[in-house]
């Protein structure tokens, strides 16, 4: 046997002592309201409480106190077992009856009480190099045996959770049975010397190793989460001892009070602001990454505003929130109110059919954020609100904690369930102002971690960005079925206005044609009469066929106007789409024949083409003109005027530029800015399109501008920017 | 010779009414293709009969006879039109036209109906 002095053993038990203090104090600080803290930072305590003891029995000499102190730690010893069973029924969800633990505290208390007697052991004398070690009383054998039974239990529990559990939980198990496993082997190494085995606790030191592994379990895979609590209390804890420590050396260097005093303060005075610096280093190194991911998704959240495709964005989102994230899965549900559903929209990587999984309104998963749910209820300054996210580990924790009725438990199994079934660890919600657009769920992160609260804070803000995003698409169809409806409406409305105008527009050709013909028949009749040449007909024949041409034109034009605009774009002559646009005009306004207004064209002869659609634009002039003309019917017919003046816009040569005014008076100012606005109408008649019509056509299809002013004393002044056709001619 | 008026803005239409009456020899025919042309025509050469026109880019052929039925009650007014509205009808009527005719309409029963107003003249 090599042998160890004893001051090893001294040692082993402060190490002990000291990992297992902070890891009680920190498991605690982190959150005492979970049950599952608490009892572990008990269990932490007790083993605390038998190294102090330990330790301080080995650095005594004296017989009695040393003998004291031996039988003080052994009282840790006896809560050892009771509150780790408690604490791995809880870890594991196990349910069982509150007596067990009970009759498992009462035998600790039971042990407590005879731990000072005789029965508990007796007869301290030196053995090994341990100069008082106690023999073994009658209690003592109980007390080791109920310690062996209930420790190898709850190893066989931990054992099979480790067998039958996956993923991060798996983990989190195996961390604790681990440590713990290695912790009692080491702490077992004392009962040698009780029953005068000559081995001594030669593995004392390893049970800290509990602490090693719980804590790598607790930083590495979340358990518990108290990382930024441990970081932050050994920071607290360096900077002091440097504080206090520097005043320290100086004292035995110089032997002098009064300098270490003023160091001391001074060290005290900056050391909060150094804690507080090296709190955020270390925030963000064990945050660098996810600090970095957030940025990313942050960033990516903003860019979907340009998104105005519903499948574009929610195949985008999936991916992204994966990419960014690290997450393996992700699905994005959106709420379909017609079906009161949540309707599966995108997954990623599993790419399945849109609308196949769909969650009703009465599901747990959508219900659960459809109305404020005590769930997700939190505190914070301003007010209770309501988390927009929820995981499967909050509803893990949750479940354990007390106070919670049987519905809610009810209730958070059915979540759990349904997260479950798409193998999700997590479910955001898309909300905008209030209202549930969606949800996103989220399925394990790639690296086996937890989703930490920052994870969590970037996840819910990329959700609400995604879910203004829907929103917007949303209103984008709207937006787009009222402009179908609406340039639908003008058609129909054109149509209305040919009607009327049809009956003369085609009647008057028609009869003209069905009276030449008359008229000839009866010719030819009188032809035996008085013998007419041929050639006296020509002339009539050239009227019949100038008015069936009429007839065409006409049907031409009918035919097409209600075809479907298609938005294709190309070269157009200023010139043919004024031409267009009059032809149609005198069409529309036949009886007047435009009333004798003075059309005035004035742009260069080798003015560009332009970019451009020719039936919107076509539909714009034509609008214009409509306008102005019954803007102008007030006047005089010689004082009517229409100019159009036209060139390269001066301050952007890829534009021209149209300046359509009439000589109709204007338009009072406070009009001016209304205009084109959708139904807004002056004239008592038409549907007050027309213009809103025109700025549609000239900006979002052809993403050019229009305008308008008034000249004074005249008219108005539409100020129309088309863009310059680049392409080949 | 009956002094005639065609006030007919439809140049086509208008030639061949002009033709058709010429032919019958009896009427001196002025033509005017617009409503302020013909109330013109008929202050300074006092046609006898109009052949009238209704719908006009200028003036409605309804104005023009109301017009003439101040300048002079014994005109006599043909109405052609292309309208089928029932109102103007009545409203032609009432305002003393002579006759009525729709376009396209029987030129055998025009030129008859325009050799009836001549007659009713003297």
């Amino acid at each position: 046997m090599i042998f160890i002095p004893l001051s090893y053993y001294a040692f082993s038990g402060l190490v002990n002592f000291i990992t297992a203090i902070s890891i009680a104090f920190m498991v605690l600080y982190k959150n005492p309201k979970i049950p599952t803290n608490r009892i572990f930072s008990f269990f932490s305590f007790s083993v605390a409480f038998w190294s102090f003891f330990y330790f301080i029995w080995l650095l005594t000499s004296d017989k009695n106190l040393a003998e004291f102190y031996f039988r003080t730690c052994m009282i840790g010893v006896f809560y050892m077992p009771s509150l780790f069973i408690h604490f791995v029924d809880n870890l594991l969800m196990i349910k069982r009856d509150k007596k067990f633990y009970a009759i498992n505290y009462l035998l600790s208390i039971a042990f407590t009480l005879t731990v000072y007697s005789s029965l508990y052991g007796y007869k301290p004398e030196q053995y090994l190099m341990f100069p008082y070690w106690l023999r073994p009383g009658i209690v003592f054998h109980f007390a080791i045996t109920h310690f062996g039974v209930i420790v190898i239990y709850s190893f066989y529990l931990l054992h099979r959770a480790v067998k039958n559990a996956k993923g991060i939980y798996k983990n989190q198990i195996l961390y604790v049975y681990l440590g713990t496993g290695i912790g009692y082997m080491a702490g077992s190494t004392n009962y040698f010397c009780w029953y005068r085995i000559s081995i001594p606790p030669f593995l004392n030191i390893f049970v800290s190793l509990y602490v090693a592994f719980v804590a790598y379990a607790i930083i590495k895979h979340h358990l518990m989460d108290i990382r930024l609590a441990a970081g932050k209390m050994g920071i607290a804890l360096s900077v002091y001892s440097i504080a206090c420590g520097i005043p320290f050396v100086l004292y035995s260097l110089i032997h002098t009070k009064l300098a270490p005093l003023a160091t001391f303060a001074v060290l005290c005075g900056i050391a909060p602001y150094v804690i507080s610096m090296l709190e955020d280093k270390f925030k963000h190194r064990i945050y660098r990454d996810e600090f970095a991911r957030q940025e990313l998704l942050t960033l990516a959240g903003k860019t979907t505003i340009e998104i105005t495709e519903m499948d574009t964005l929610t195949d985008w989102a999936v991916k992204t929130v994966c990419n960014l994230q690290d997450i393996s899965a992700s699905y994005l549900f959106l709420d379909r109110p017609a079906k009161q559903k949540c309707v599966l929209h995108a997954g990623w990587p599993n790419t399945i059919p849109r609308g196949l999984l769909g969650f009703g309104y009465d599901d747990a998963i959508v219900h659960c954020f459809a109305q404020p749910c005590p769930l997700l209820k939190e505190k914070k300054e301003g007010g209770t609100r309501y988390r927009n996210v929820i995981t499967l580990s909050d509803i893990e924790q949750s479940l354990k904690l007390a106070g919670i009725t049987s519905e809610m438990k009810k209730r958070m199994r059915y979540l759990a369930k349904d997260l479950n079934n798409l193998k999700a660890q997590a479910a955001v919600a898309l909300r905008f102002k209030q209202k549930l657009l969606g949800l996103l769920i989220l399925g394990d992160k790639k690296n086996g971690k937890m989703y930490t609260p920052e994870d969590l804070d970037t996840l819910v803000r990329f959700a609400e960005d995604i879910a203004a995003a829907v929103r917007n698409i949303h209103l984008y169809d709207e937006l787009k079925d009222a402009q179908a409806k609406l340039i639908q409406e003008e058609k129909w409305a054109t149509l209305g206005r040919l009607g009327t105008s049809t009956k003369h527009e085609l009647g008057t050709p028609v009869a003209i044609i069905n009276m030449y013909t008359q008229n000839l028949l009866l010719k030819l009749k009188d032809q035996h009469k008085k013998s007419q040449p041929l050639e006296t007909f020509a002339k009539d024949i050239q009227t019949i066929h100038d008015q069936a041409s009429r007839i065409i034109n006409v049907i031409q034009i009918i035919h097409q106007l209600p075809k479907e605009a298609q938005e294709k774009m190309g070269p157009l002559r200023l010139d043919d789409i004024i031409d267009k646009s009059f032809e149609l005009a005198t069409f529309q306004t036949y009886w007047e024949n435009l009333g004798g207004t003075e059309v005035e064209r004035r742009w260069p002869k080798d003015l560009p083409p332009i970019k451009g659609n020719m039936v919107h634009l076509q539909g714009t002039f034509l609008n214009l003109i409509i306008n102005s003309y019954q803007a102008m019917e007030k006047i005089d017919s010689e004082k009517r005027k229409i100019t159009i003046e036209a060139g390269v816009d001066p301050y952007q040569s890829k534009y021209i530029q149209i300046r359509f005014s009439d000589t109709g008076g204007g338009i009072p100012d406070d009009h001016l800015e209304k205009i084109f606005e959708y139904q807004y109408t002056t004239k008592g008649k038409g549907l007050g399109m027309g213009l809103f019509l025109c700025k549609y056509f000239v900006e979002k299809i052809h993403n050019g501008t229009i305008s308008v002013e008034n000249i004074p004393g005249k008219g108005v002044c539409f100020i129309i920017d088309l863009p310059v056709w680049e392409g080949p001619l | 010779m009956i002094k005639l008026l065609i006030v007919e803005d439809e140049s086509a239409m208008r030639q061949l009414l002009a033709q058709v009456l010429t032919e019958e020899g009896r009427y001196e025919i002025v033509e005017a293709d617009c409503g302020a042309r013909g109330l013109e025509i008929i202050k300074t050469q006092a046609p006898r009969i109009v052949i009238l026109d209704i719908k006009m880019p200028d003036m409605s052929g309804m104005d023009v006879l109301k017009k003439i039925r101040q300048l002079d009650e014994t005109i006599r007014v043909i109405i052609i039109t292309i309208l089928t509205d029932m109102s103007f009808e009545v409203g032609a009527e009432r305002l003393g036209a002579y006759d009525f005719f729709r376009k396209p309409f029987d030129i055998q029963a025009f030129k008859n109906a325009v050799a009836e107003a001549a007659d009713s003249l003297s």
